[in-house]
């Protein structure tokens, strides 16, 4: 089909206006359209959150939705998240989120595949909950699958990187 | 890759049923956790080749809580459940049911009229709303009609919705007094469905079961209210001979099938054994955890 339609979004902190075929999946729209290919595409059918990103600050599965769902919202990527942690904290601009840094000092990463939307699932479970036990860790990233790691270095990259952006941004512990 | 497909966006409810008219094999496209999955593996068989979708038409997603009911729009979000002052503080079944379901991520799109509408034997919210005497809305363009959750599913996959209606809203009375329990048994609580689900409800009063409502789940090709276990529960309480007695008739009125994820029998077993723990809970006391 032909149809395309005009789709007005933010995407990590910029506006963009395009016209997308109503079709189009916002995964497809990130990486195709807009070259943003830190998000990946695994499954393709929403059960392993490789393509996980942020809308309005909450987690989602990229390659479930169309790109139209998200007109008038701002979406973020593993591009943009150390930007996003900077703008939200006042915190001095890094190169890495600090849940990025967390999984570089603690090996949570190792093939990589499943890296990228599990940093985005872990920095939007870190907004809504900066202080979060094993258990909620655990429940945050279960939608977020890993074949490498067993998750335990996973879980602790997360703690490590929760009680540094507390110290940031005076949360209670 | 998905092959393309129209994407219709109507504004209004009247808009959505005329397209749903007009093109009877279109899709209504809510949270997309089970469609888009089907547009991506055309090879299963479910192709629509157009989608409707209506998360522009203003009010959908509402939950709207008066003295006497709560109503949950169509597009109210499983994470909507989740986070519902009231609904956490009074229902909460709901956000435990709803936490079963998917993953923090599929829970943000997943819609409560999806997860009705998809009528999936195992799906987690229609044993729930079942025994919450829930009702449903259905819009079409000679108007609207109300129809109990009941008459709503007609086999896997299979609901009332006629040519060109929509599903707008379901609801259920709002009452105190009740206990309410869901239990599943799953292999893995995220990203899996039930290999077995019941949910009950039961108004006690002094150690007497005064109102009871019973329906099982992913043992039948519907979810099914049985009211033959609620007969029972009424006559004989909660005794551990009539929580027996329960799991037997449960066990004698499911329909199981055999698949991917348990055995028939093994369902019908585990049917019984879910009966048994959730009223065992309930006359022990326990109430589900907000």
């Amino acid at each position: 089909m032909s149809d395309r339609y005009a789709l007005d979004l933010a995407v990590n902190g910029r506006r963009v206006r395009r016209e997308v075929p109503g079709s189009r999946t916002l995964l497809e729209f990130l990486r195709e359209d807009l070259r943003l290919t830190g998000t990946n595409l695994s499954c393709d059918t929403g059960d392993c959150g490789a393509c996980t990103v942020l809308v309005d600050g909450r987690p989602y599965t990229a390659c479930i939705m169309l790109a139209l769902d998200v007109d008038g919202q701002e979406v973020t990527t593993i591009e943009g998240l150390a930007a996003r942690w900077h703008v939200r904290s006042g915190a001095p601009p890094p190169e890495l989120h600090p849940v990025q840094q967390g999984f570089l000092e603690e090996g949570g990463a190792q093939c990589g595949f499943c890296t990228a939307g599990m940093i985005v699932a872990a920095a939007g479970l870190l907004e809504a909950n900066p202080n979060p036990t094993d258990a909620e860790i655990r429940a945050g990233l279960e939608g977020n699958l890993c074949r490498c790691t067993g998750y335990a270095k996973i879980v602790k990259a997360v703690e490590v990187a929760a009680a540094r952006m507390r110290a940031v941004t005076g949360a209670p512990t | 890759m998905r092959p393309p497909f129209a994407h219709h966006r109507p504004a209004t409810v009247e808009e959505a049923c005329r397209i749903l008219t007009d093109e009877p094999r279109a899709a209504v496209l809510a949270g997309g956790t089970d469609l888009m999955v089907h547009l991506a593996q055309p090879w299963r068989g479910k192709r629509p080749p157009a989608v409707v979708n209506p998360k522009r038409i203003p009010g959908l997603a509402r939950i709207d809580v008066t003295e006497r009911a709560i109503r949950l729009g169509a597009l109210a979000t499983l994470t909507a459940l989740v986070e519902h002052p009231v609904i956490r503080a009074e229902y909460p079944v709901l956000p435990f049911t709803a936490r079963y379901m998917g993953s923090p991520a599929i829970r943000n799109l997943a819609t409560v009229g999806g997860n009705l509408c998809n009528a999936s034997p195992a799906a987690d919210l229609p044993p729930v709303l079942l025994v919450l005497d829930a009702e449903v809305g259905i819009v079409g363009l000679r108007g609207e009609r109300r129809l109990p959750l009941t008459d709503f599913f007609r086999g896997p996959g299979q609901n009332a919705l006629g040519l060109g209606e929509l599903l707008t809203w379901v609801e259920f009375p709002r009452r105190s007094g009740w206990a309410i329990r869901y239990e599943r048994l799953d292999v893995r609580r995220a990203m899996d469905i039930a290999i077995a689900g019941v949910a009950l409800a039961l108004r006690l009063d002094a150690g007497r079961v005064h109102e009871a409502r019973v329906a099982l789940g992913a043992v039948a090709p519907t979810p099914l209210r049985v009211p033959v276990v609620e007969a029972g529960l009424l006559e004989a309480g909660l005794s551990d001979a009539a929580i027996a007695r329960a799991a037997e008739l449960a066990m004698s009125v499911a329909r199981p099938i055999s698949d991917v994820r348990a055995s028939a029998e093994y369902r019908r077993d585990m049917v019984g054994a879910l009966i048994r723990r959730g009223l065992a809970r309930i006359a022990g006391g326990a109430m589900m955890a907000a």
